[in-house]
């Protein structure tokens, strides 16, 4: 395991921080985003022994750790409402399709969040998921026809 | 809009929010704010992680729409918590977790996965043993668990069957998700166990799983070896997925004393324990409830930031009330149950009921004398834990490595361990010196004892050391040294490993021992953030009057774990020749230290442009002291001499 020396685990890690950010920012509650990549990057420093590179690349297995990390969150954590500007929801279709994405189920969310917001390839999805690519497109395609309805109801 | 315009509307809108959370300084609000220069290509880098090598962050000026200061690391507070009036009715039993599930198949018994983990307090004598059993749906589809638990260690033999018709309430499982049992115990006897690293584990009730023999870990031959009464095996019921109340991954166990006179005080003693092999958070304080005899009360336990329990972690509180002079024990066993709840989990002790005792008779009369009526002080953490005994601490020493050109004193970090099985205190300054160097005649003796740390077992504080060149010459062994604590009434002088220091740190002109204090009590969980964190000072010996100071800081993570800072928690730092200036790091993305790496800030900071008008501030004359510090942390910074000229 390349991360088993201590120097070397920051080397291993810091190439993925910025994905796991955009996935802990996507999936997270308001604000937790920064804590969740901490907390993964310090159970992954104490799984890294259980890495296994033939069961998906060194990303795919920390943007797991970050999914699981966010699941625990959102369980424990209340609803908020963010009084923080967003960056890119200035118009309604962004709004709307904001809150389209709210409406997917859990499993749905982390396929889109995964694929078109933190860019990983299908199959890269399906190693973080644990599943097989085809499920993995099938998964998006139900996000998408629900989100599709959603944005026509609004329409 | 058909799927394929869908499609694009979302990769459109992805790369726009990516773009939007890459940018730099999304969420400065001060555009005026001034970005100070950065050194080296690495400074694009959002992650100043760079292996062994050493990178270098920018540092922005403070920025007046942040807060001026931000709450230190959470520290672990072990409560004594009163019996306090609580407005809650009754606790809420209800749970969104749970779902009646009737429609649900069953869990076949080669669909699950378990085992058990059980915390077993440090003092066995009237306590019972409680313990999780975890059940993980290792297949592919939604299944329902719904039985009663009941368990005895691998060997022992069921001679009591336990024919209770009750189920429970059932846990629906989506795959991969864990449900869980509480498993409490007392009065076991572990004869005929033949190994307690497993359990037998009887399901009733549940279509198919029958009977499993179960991985058991934490538990231990001497919490069985118990005689008393209660029941001879434990038992539980599912409770709903671990996705429902975080309080009940945790278990809880109650030690109370043997007995209680009617009347007098029950000082119990509660202890929750994270088990399990993940952290678990709690969204609030848990209401407990109380029961002696029929007299029941809730209330709110006072857990203050205990919030997050690591892996193992344990946090006890002590609970005392007023037995009340009605409490009445059965005649036939002078002995009741005393009860305590934290959610759905329950755990008791026997006690027995004694009479009040006589009153004293009075051999005269005292005569009313008008007193002043005060209130007596609340206790506190600090004042109601003892003094650490010395064999219950552990203790490791870690020294950064100095850089070639730095010019401060030698910084390391001390981590205390309470390896004992008592909530105890550390209250001490402390000098330390290479092991067979030599104390210098009078050096190191203080009366001030800096801040306390109250350690629950496991606990760990995190102290900075300082070294201005302790003399290390001859016979010293840089390996060891000599942590000697002034003023803490148990603590003796004792040699300690010492971990990266190096024969080349200790030439220097400036002192002769090292000197440290504790600063703030953590525990084992994994955000130590800063305070392990060493600090080496970079800058030039001397400036002139008015000029700008620039100099590096270098933060090293000398221990054997990883430390993070975030956003979130970025420190705020105060720096400056004579005058501190509040900044704060820029930790707009995540910075991770390596056991052992360093990073390196670059910071300005102005010299002070008149001299000083009693012309004695610094170590020597035309000396200042040019200081950094984290805000979070008293003693983690280092100051260090330069000439104003």
């Amino acid at each position: 395991m390349r991360a088993g020396a201590d120097g070397e685990f920051a080397d291993w890690v810091s190439p993925h921080v910025v994905a796991m950010s955009r996935l802990a920012a996507r999936l997270a509650p308001d604000g937790d985003r920064d804590d969740i990549v901490q907390e993964s990057l310090v159970r992954a420093w104490r799984k890294r022994s259980t890495y296994d590179d033939a069961r998906g690349s060194v990303l795919t297995w920390l943007l797991a750790i970050v999914a699981d990390q966010c699941r625990r969150s959102r369980v424990r954590s209340r609803p908020t409402t963010s009084l923080v500007d967003s960056p890119v929801t200035d118009s309604p279709a962004d709004v709307d399709l904001e809150r389209g994405l709210l409406r997917l189920s859990e499993r749905q969310r982390l396929a889109v969040s995964l694929h078109y917001f933190v860019g990983l390839s299908v199959r890269e999805c399906a190693d973080v998921m644990r599943c097989s690519e085809g499920t993995v497109k099938s998964t998006l395609y139900d996000a998408r026809t629900r989100l599709r309805a959603a944005l026509e109801v609004r329409a | 809009m058909n799927d394929e315009e869908m499609d694009a509307a979302l990769r459109e809108y992805g790369g726009r929010w990516r773009d939007a959370q890459d940018a730099p300084d999304v969420t400065v609000r001060t555009p005026a704010a001034r970005r100070w220069p950065v050194a080296g290509a690495a400074a694009a880098a959002v992650l100043a992680i760079v292996g062994g090598a050493v990178g270098v962050q920018s540092l922005r000026e403070p920025d007046a729409s942040r807060p001026a200061s931000i709450p230190g690391p959470t520290p672990r507070i072990v409560a004594v918590v009163p019996w306090r009036p609580q407005p809650v009715a009754q606790p809420d039993d209800t749970d969104p977790g749970a779902t009646a599930g009737e429609d649900v198949p069953a869990c076949r018994r080669d669909e699950l996965t378990m085992e058990a983990r059980f915390a077993v307090p440090p003092a066995l004598r009237d306590a019972t043993v409680a313990g999780l059993l975890e059940l993980t749906n290792a297949s592919g589809r939604r299944c329902r668990v719904q039985s009663k638990v009941l368990w005895r260690p691998d060997g022992v033999r069921a001679d009591r069957g336990d024919t209770t018709a009750e189920l429970g309430r059932p846990a629906v499982l989506d795959p991969g998700e864990i449900a869980v049992s509480h498993l409490h115990w007392w009065g076991q006897r572990c004869q005929g166990a033949s190994d307690l690293r497993r359990i037998r584990v009887d399901f009733s009730g549940n279509d198919g799983l029958g009977s499993a023999t179960v991985p058991a870990f934490g538990l231990v031959r001497g919490a069985c070896d118990r005689s008393g009464d209660g029941g001879d095996r434990g038992g539980g019921g599912w409770t709903v997925p671990l996705v429902g109340h975080a309080e009940r991954q945790l278990a809880l166990t109650v030690q109370a004393p043997r007995e209680v006179a009617q009347g007098g005080v029950l000082q119990l003693r509660a202890t929750l324990t994270n088990p399990t092999t993940r952290p678990v958070t709690l969204d609030e304080c848990p209401v407990v409830r109380m029961e002696l005899g029929d007299i029941a009360q809730h209330h709110t336990l006072d857990c203050g930031s205990v919030r997050l329990f690591a892996p193992g972690d344990s946090v006890q509180f002590l609970l005392e009330a007023p037995a009340g002079r009605s409490v009445m024990a059965p005649e036939d066993s002078g002995r009741e149950r005393v009860s305590v709840s934290v959610g759905a989990q329950h755990a008791s002790a026997p006690i027995r009921i004694l009479p009040p005792p006589a009153p004293t008779p009075a051999s005269s009369a005292v005569p009313w004398k008008p007193d002043r009526v005060t209130t007596a002080p609340t206790p506190t953490a600090h004042e109601s834990a003892p003094s650490c005994a010395e064999d219950a601490l552990e203790m490791t020493a870690y020294f950064a490595p100095p850089t070639a050109d730095q010019r401060g004193p030698v910084a390391g970090v001390l981590e205390i361990r309470n390896v004992g099985e008592l909530i105890c205190r550390v209250q001490s300054k402390f000098s330390f010196l290479p092991k067979g160097a030599k104390m210098p005649d009078g050096a190191g003796v203080t009366d001030e004892l800096g801040p306390p740390a109250i350690l629950a077992p496991g606990d760990l504080a995190v102290s900075s050391l300082t070294w201005w060149g302790a003399e290390c010459g001859g016979q010293a062994d840089l390996a060891r040294i000599d942590l000697i604590p002034h003023s803490n009434d148990r603590l003796e002088q004792r040699d300690i490993q010492a971990i990266g220091l190096k024969r080349g740190a200790c030439p220097r002109p400036f002192g002769d021992i090292g000197s440290g204090s504790w600063a703030v009590t953590v525990t084992r969980r994994p955000d130590l953030g800063a305070l392990r964190l060493t600090v080496g000072l970079d800058a030039p010996a001397s400036v002139r009057r008015g000029e700008t100071v620039r100099f590096t800081v270098t933060l090293t993570n000398p221990s054997n774990e990883p430390v993070a800072l975030n956003r979130a928690k970025c420190p705020i730092v105060a720096f400056g020749v004579d005058t501190l200036e509040k900044h704060r790091l820029q930790c707009k993305d995540n910075y991770a230290f390596a056991p052992g790496q360093s990073v390196r800030f670059r910071f300005e900071t102005k010299a002070p442009a008149q001299p000083p008008a009693d012309g004695s501030k610094g170590p020597g004359d035309g000396t200042a002291l040019l200081q950094w510090h984290f805000d979070a942390m008293p003693f983690g910074g280092q100051s260090i001499p330069v000439t104003v000229e």
